[in-house]
């Protein structure tokens, strides 16, 4: 037995995880549970993501699930996608992409550039959906019920996580930049920040 | 070699219970391979508290490969806190005070990484008990520069010994929020047994403008020296230009204007006493990003980790000394 006195990690025991839901969810029951629990432990939170929102209507596409929610006057609103539909906006990935967003391999700009996550609309629109997004992930460390639901999420999906990639990440970009575009970039101050000793 | 440490979580009765952080931490330097490991159980936030949070963290640097591992993050409460261990379904650090063990378990193939290992100290430790300032809080700790190692890893499907890896342990306690304006600056240095290793550290506040006194601890020969104050000067130089690893996920997504932090690919640290003197030249070749979120008040922490190589040469009780190895720097704002 190794180490010997109990004190490997709890996963080398026999005992069970923390029992999470086995059921599988919905997109649509996510989607509600997110903001039934934001609500209930971040009322202000909440009350910005609808003044965020206003009366604008998104769809949601993850894998073969697609939603249409909005915010009306007695909450939130879910509703199976219908097409012809108007929609501000629309937000369209799978269960793989945001496993890796989860598990830290895949970057926000990243899946956007490779067609991972599809996000349309006005650009207004847009931006309102990414800091709608923002304020619940903002609020999830101070939020256990949603670090709870995104482990259930990991739990029921943990069949369509991909594998950790073992490579170093590529930039987008897959060949270097020219001098003259640096000199450029460099005197519109538009060059990322170099460290500077304090 | 006894370890006379333990965790101290704060009483029920501590105004400051709130700002509650403690970490177990142990570095494995592979010399072989040149892998650079970290494993970290750390909690965040009051005991009793449901929105107080434990994090695990196994991150290893491998050359030609990039980083291993991941970070798992659970309620305090469901972590299996001992006296002097923290356990949670991945990855588990434990001191046995009596044995004058530091064991280490990471049980993480989803993410490539298995780790047992025990680490016996080859120096002394150090206590630390005294609360030093950091922002409007404190932290304190105990550490031992160097431990020999028994045990195995597989690493992105490599099985290792880790018999002649070094091995560093420190354990961190304190009270503060993250997103105060505080920093560090901490790194950690070891050449192949028995040959010297390094412990440099000094507190910051957040933009790394405000300095706190440097400290190099340094072990060669099976003695110690301690460097501080303006016997110590730290030189950064250079910028890392790397893409890091940044974890939690879900944290990263949030703080996309972190995803490329000014980070010093450089560090030059010289000693010197009147006496003895001693200089470490550090090249970081990566870092890894952990974005750590109070879960007691809004804010956020940034603690970059920086794998690279090092080189040394000195004068230390009147023998020369000198070697290379792999290191740690830890840059925090």
């Amino acid at each position: 037995m190794w180490p010997g006195r109990g004190l490997e990690c709890l996963s080398m025991s026999t005992k069970p995880n923390v029992a999470l839901g086995s059921r599988r969810l919905t997109l649509g029951q996510y989607v509600i549970a997110l903001i039934r629990i934001l609500g209930t432990n971040s009322p202000s939170a909440l009350a910005r993501m609808r003044q965020v929102v206003g009366n604008r209507r998104a769809r949601i596409l993850l894998d073969d699930e697609a939603i249409d929610v909005a915010f009306g006057p007695h909450g939130l609103l879910v509703e199976r996608a219908i097409r012809g539909r108007r929609v501000d906006g629309e937000g369209a990935t799978d269960s793989e992409t945001v496993l890796a967003l989860l598990d830290g391999y895949l970057e926000v700009p990243d899946a956007i550039l490779e067609g991972r996550l599809r996000v349309s609309g006005a650009a207004e629109a847009v931006t309102r959906m990414f800091a709608a997004i923002e304020i619940l992930l903002d609020a999830s460390p101070r939020t256990p019920g949603l670090q709870a639901l995104a482990a259930r999420f990991r739990f029921a999906r943990g069949e369509q996580r991909g594998s950790p990639p073992r490579s170093h990440r590529h930039p987008w970009y897959p060949f270097a930049s020219e001098t003259d575009e640096r000199e450029m970039l460099a005197a519109l101050g538009l060059l990322p920040e170099v460290f500077e000793p304090g | 070699m006894m370890l006379y440490d333990g965790l101290r979580p704060p009483s029920p009765l501590d105004p400051s219970a709130a700002g509650y952080k403690e970490w177990l931490h142990v570095n494995v330097l592979h010399h072989e391979s040149g892998i650079v490991g970290l494993i970290n159980v750390s909690l965040h936030g009051p005991p009793m508290n449901p929105r107080s949070r434990a994090l695990g963290t196994a991150l290893f640097h491998v050359p030609a490969v990039g980083w291993v591992g991941n970070i798992e993050v659970g309620g305090l409460e469901e972590a299996a806190v001992g006296p002097a261990s923290i356990r949670m379904q991945r990855v588990a650090l434990a001191v046995d005070a009596l044995a004058g063990e530091v064991m280490a378990s990471v049980l993480d193939r989803a993410n490539g990484v298995v780790v047992r290992s025990r680490a016996t100290p080859a120096a002394a430790p150090v206590p630390v008990e005294w609360s030093l300032p950091l922002g409007h809080g404190w932290i304190s700790w105990y550490v031992v520069p160097r431990l020999t190692l028994k045990g195995a890893w597989t690493v992105a499907d490599r099985r290792m010994d880790l018999e002649a890896a070094s091995a560093y342990y420190d354990h961190n306690w304190g009270r503060w929020h993250w997103g105060d304006d505080l920093g560090w600056e901490w790194g950690c240095f070891l050449t192949p047994a028995p040959g010297p290793g390094f412990v440099m550290s000094r507190v910051t506040d957040r933009a790394h403008r405000v300095l706190g006194a440097p400290s190099l601890l340094v072990t060669a020969g099976g003695r110690r020296w301690m460097f501080d104050g303006p016997a110590v000067e730290l030189d950064y130089r250079d910028a890392l230009e790397v893409t890091p690893r940044r974890v939690p996920g879900a944290m990263a997504a949030l703080h996309q204007d972190r995803a490329h932090p000014p980070l010093p690919r450089r560090l030059r640290i010289d000693a010197n006493n009147g006496i003895d003197h001693v200089a470490v030249e550090f090249t970081g070749q990566a870092a890894a990003q952990v974005v750590a979120a109070d879960p007691i008040v809004r804010g956020y922490g940034f603690i970059h980790e920086i794998a690279g190589q090092f080189t040394c040469s000195g004068r230390l009780g009147g023998a020369d000394v000198a070697g290379a190895g792999l290191g740690m720097l830890e840059h925090v704002d």
